[in-house]
């Protein structure tokens, strides 16, 4: 057993620079055209494969070379990239039945070898505390194993359940699976303090810190998750943290800025990269803030109750609070180096992170993840003059009841969203549309839960998607006309409409 | 909210009912109709299985059901179901009720409306016996038959937009249809409740599943089923056949098609059937098309697949929600030529034309139908873009004009054959 376990972990050590996002994205670059020019799979998989051989050389003797490009490289690798490259974006481009149940046995190898390392760990360290003792990238090779494993075995709409269930689970519960040692753990949370009016920039880093981490997410895993482990928060938190560097002393030399700018310029990097993969999908398939909210949802559909939709005025007005709120926070993030001893800045006392103060994802995730103990209060009424208060209980019961009386209203007014939004025309995936089978029945209209009509109103042009579309892809799987829409990844079709 | 809408026809002139049996009407009809079950016979051998679909298109639903009369493909049959009753399609296709029509009506209205209103007036006719009737406003003659009716029987008149924005007009649409839902509640003395309306989605998403795959099956295979059989299929469907027993049968024919093996490749033309529908027993022209030795493989006739070719979609269960989601399936996708565009149908005969490999379309005007009329220069401008042939055969329920029929019918045949 501990033979496959070394081969195992010799075979992830080589694989480390397939972690790279350039060359995830070259790869899905490369894909559309090598499809038009070359018919068979094989020759396409060689020339793919000869390049992935020619990455893994140059970043060998790019890192051999010099230990600061490593380290510059390292920043923006994960084993996320790897997972895409070698196990989800295979499974999806194969086409035919039995090369893609052939494939299925990578996958379940994989898993295998995840349980077999958690067990042989157990078996050697049985008086050691830990939970899943695997590393890192092993656990989210199994878990998306896993994921491509069930594909075949739900429908579209159940698969999404279920992914969401399981990036919920990881996002809200995951550093749990990483922890190794509750005594570390204890103090780290101890020294945590999510309602503290003032915190330090390294007191908020999550449990599992280093080079395998996720960074940011271009959706909301809030970072006051105490147990979040894997992702260091959303992508409004990274501009916030760009934002809070003091320029002026990175400049000058300082080391704990330039580590800040470092680690920011990195994560920035990466969630162009993810965006790019993804569009605004992780709205649609790993958000946990929608996860919260989604509940209330179930609620009302089990009971009947009709959703209602917003006016456009209405729809306009909360894109702009989202806007507006984000950039002010923002702005006041900026002032952090200028704060004073009391967190002031000209008499006014501000937090020290503005966003998060204000977002109702630091309210609910941390009470989700770790229980009412870990509900973070309130801002107090002397904060920006009572500002984060009363922004921050308007966004709530905005929360709640976009929820409850409609569908992902929130989404209209989430920054993140919008950001992500802004990659899904140009981005990998695309929501195509295929107008003369189209019987402009209005059913993907009806069922958009951002409420768009541009699907069921475009009749020329082919690419359908938008900025507002979460690629919850209902409308494919609700459209009754056959092959009248579809989703496009890299050249390569997903999902039909009445397949 | 009903209470808030005046009633839909002046009750001021409402008229006592006339009820009249021509001597040897009845005769007359029963021999027409038999004319034409022995030319569905004529092909050659036919599947046994096809009898019941027979008798159950001449059956009325048996007593103790009640049944609720409909005249248009943009009635949701669901509602009626989800209301306890039986929905029957009543849309006349009776060359002898359309003639009987001309007593009460002009000459200028289409033999579909005139046979319907004379169907009225016979008291065993299925259109007396329904408990209530529902007309769409689907053009100018049904817009004013539903008044008509109203003295027989308890009559809505479904009003349709002339739009077909799903966007702008589906809240308003599925007003209408919960105006619809509560006239049949009070009328049964049953409420249409959100619970039924899923259950009889379902049920007819069942339905659809199998007529959508009788009919990919005998486009790809003709020779298995004629195309008035399968007509006949759909037809008793919505003619009141018992669905559990339908749905039994036509699993049947499902099974024969699926297992046919044409004993030499098929050389007939391949055509798509476009234009007014054909309701039983007025076969007349199906009969002439497959007669002069071609095959329909698709049709967008409101009376023929495209009544079931998509299933109703939905995502919500609210009883609103199901409500927008029959409009969309039965309003706003309907290729009827009442509505401002006839893109609907023009996008579906390029759909079916490409997908069944047809080699010609023929367009069925019926006399006195001016929409179907006003579409065919678009019609014909646009298939000859695209240089496929077409044939606008415009008639009525009338058989006289067979034989003219049928050597303009051969000589397009032969253009399609080149």
């Amino acid at each position: 057993m501990n033979v496959i376990i070394e081969l195992a972990d010799t075979f992830f050590l080589a694989a480390t620079p397939l972690g790279s996002p350039f060359l995830a994205t070259g790869v899905v670059l490369l894909l559309p055209p090598l499809t038009r020019r070359l018919a068979r799979p094989v020759s396409r998989f060689l020339i793919l494969a000869a390049i992935a051989a020619a990455y893994t050389v140059a970043f060998r003797v790019v890192t051999a070379l010099s230990p600061a490009a490593e380290r510059w490289l390292m920043r923006v690798h994960s084993p996320f990239f790897g997972v895409f490259l070698l196990v989800i974006l295979p499974s999806l481009r194969l086409t035919g039945r039995r090369a893609r149940r052939l494939f299925l046995a990578w996958p379940a190898t994989l898993l295998g070898l995840l349980v077999l390392a958690i067990v042989a760990n157990y078996r050697d360290n049985g008086d050691t505390f830990s939970w899943f003792p695997a590393p890192a990238a092993w656990m989210v090779f199994g878990l998306v194993s896993l994921l491509v494993l069930l594909r075949p075995l739900l429908s579209l709409q159940a698969f999404r359940l279920v992914v969401k269930t399981v990036f919920f689970l990881v996002l809200t519960y995951g550093g749990f699976a990483l922890r190794q040692d509750p005594a570390g753990f204890r103090a780290a949370m101890a020294r945590r303090d999510p309602g503290a009016d003032f915190m330090l920039l390294a007191e908020t880093v999550p449990v599992k810190g280093g080079p395998e981490r996720m960074a940011h997410l271009p959706s909301a895993p809030c970072r006051f998750t105490a147990d979040g482990g894997y992702v260091q928060g959303c992508s409004l938190e990274l501009f916030q943290r760009i934002m809070q560097v003091d320029y002026r002393a990175a400049g000058g030399g300082e080391i704990n800025q330039l580590a800040a700018l470092n680690l920011a310029a990195g994560s920035l990097l990466m969630l162009l990269f993810l965006s790019f993969l993804a569009g605004r999908g992780f709205c649609g398939w790993v958000c946990p803030l929608h996860s919260l909210g989604a509940p209330l949802n179930w609620m009302r559909r089990r009971l009947g109750l009709p959703f209602r939709r917003l006016s456009r005025r209405v729809k306009r007005g909360t894109l702009l609070t989202g806007l507006g709120l984000a950039s002010l926070t923002l702005f006041m993030a900026r002032l952090y180096p200028y704060l004073d001893d009391g967190g002031r800045f000209r008499g006014c006392r501000l937090p020290l992170y503005p966003f998060c103060k204000i977002c109702p994802g630091q309210q609910i995730c941390p009470v989700a993840a770790g229980g009412p103990g870990m509900y973070a209060g309130m801002p107090d009424w002397d904060w920006g003059f009572g500002f984060f208060r009363l922004a921050l209980v308007g966004l709530l019961l905005f929360f709640a009841l976009s929820f409850a009386l409609g569908r992902r209203w929130w989404c209209r007014l989430c920054p993140m969203g919008m950001i992500s939004g802004l990659f899904n025309r140009g981005a990998t995936p695309a929501l195509l549309k295929d107008a003369t089978r189209c019987n402009r029945c209005g059913v993907c209209m009806e069922v958009c839960p951002m409420d768009i009509d541009h699907v069921r109103r475009e009749m020329k042009r082919r690419q359908v998607t938008t900025f507002d579309c979460v690629l919850c892809l209902k409308c494919v799987s609700r459209c009754p006309r056959p092959g009248c829409l579809s989703l496009e990844y890299a050249g390569q079709s997903l999902a039909e409409s009445d397949h | 909210m009903t209470s808030e809408r005046d009633p839909q026809f002046d009750e001021r002139y409402r008229q006592q009912p006339v009820y009249s049996r021509p001597a040897g009407l009845a005769a007359r009809r029963h021999a027409f109709a038999g004319r034409m079950r022995d030319s569905l016979r004529a092909p050659g051998p036919r599947l046994p299985v096809m009898e019941w679909f027979e008798t159950a298109m001449a059956e009325p639903v048996p007593d103790g059901i009640p049944a609720v009369g409909y005249y248009c493909h943009t009635v949701p049959p669901e509602i009626i179901a989800a209301g306890g009753a039986r929905p029957v399609r009543l849309d006349c296709g009776d060359h002898l009720l359309a003639q009987q029509g001309d007593e009460w009506l002009s000459g200028e209205v289409c033999p579909l409306v005139k046979g319907a209103y004379a169907a009225v007036h016979d008291p065993d006719s299925p259109a007396a016996r329904c408990a209530a009737l529902v007309v769409p406003a689907a053009c100018d003659a049904k817009r004013k038959l539903g008044e008509l009716l109203a003295d027989y029987r308890p009559v809505f008149t479904l009003n349709l937009p002339a739009e077909q924005d799903a966007r702008a007009y589906g809240p308003a649409v599925a007003a209408e249809l919960e105006r619809l839902a509560d006239f049949l509640g009070s009328t049964l003395a049953r409420p249409v409740t959100r619970a039924d309306l899923l259950a009889e989605i379902r049920a007819g998403e069942e339905r659809t599943a199998l007529l959508r795959q009788l009919m990919k099956e005998r486009a790809d295979r003709p020779g298995a089923l004629s195309f008035r059989d399968a007509q006949l299929v759909i037809q008793s469907l919505h003619a009141g056949a018992d669905p559990d027993r339908w749905t039994a049968q036509a699993r049947a024919v499902l099974e024969h098609v699926r297992g046919f093996r044409a004993e030499r490749p098929r050389l007939r033309p391949r055509l798509v059937m476009t234009g007014a529908p054909f309701f039983w027993p007025n076969f007349k022209l199906l009969n002439l098309v497959e007669e002069c030795g071609a095959d329909i493989v698709a049709d967008t006739l409101c009376s023929g697949f495209q009544s079931v070719a998509d299933p109703v979609r939905f995502d919500e269960t609210g009883r609103s929600a199901l409500l927008r989601a029959l409009a969309g399936r039965y309003i706003f996708s309907s290729p009827c030529p009442c509505f401002i565009s006839q893109g609907t149908r023009l996008g579906r005969v390029l759909e079916l034309v490409a997908a069944h490999r047809a080699d010609g379309v023929i367009h069925h005007g019926l006399r006195l139908c001016p929409l179907f009329d006003m579409e065919v220069p678009r019609l014909a401008a646009v298939l000859r873009e695209r240089n496929i042939p077409l044939a606008v055969l415009r008639t009525d329920y009338a058989p006289e004009d067979t034989e003219q029929l049928r050597v303009r019918l051969e000589a397009f045949l032969e253009t399609v054959g080149e």
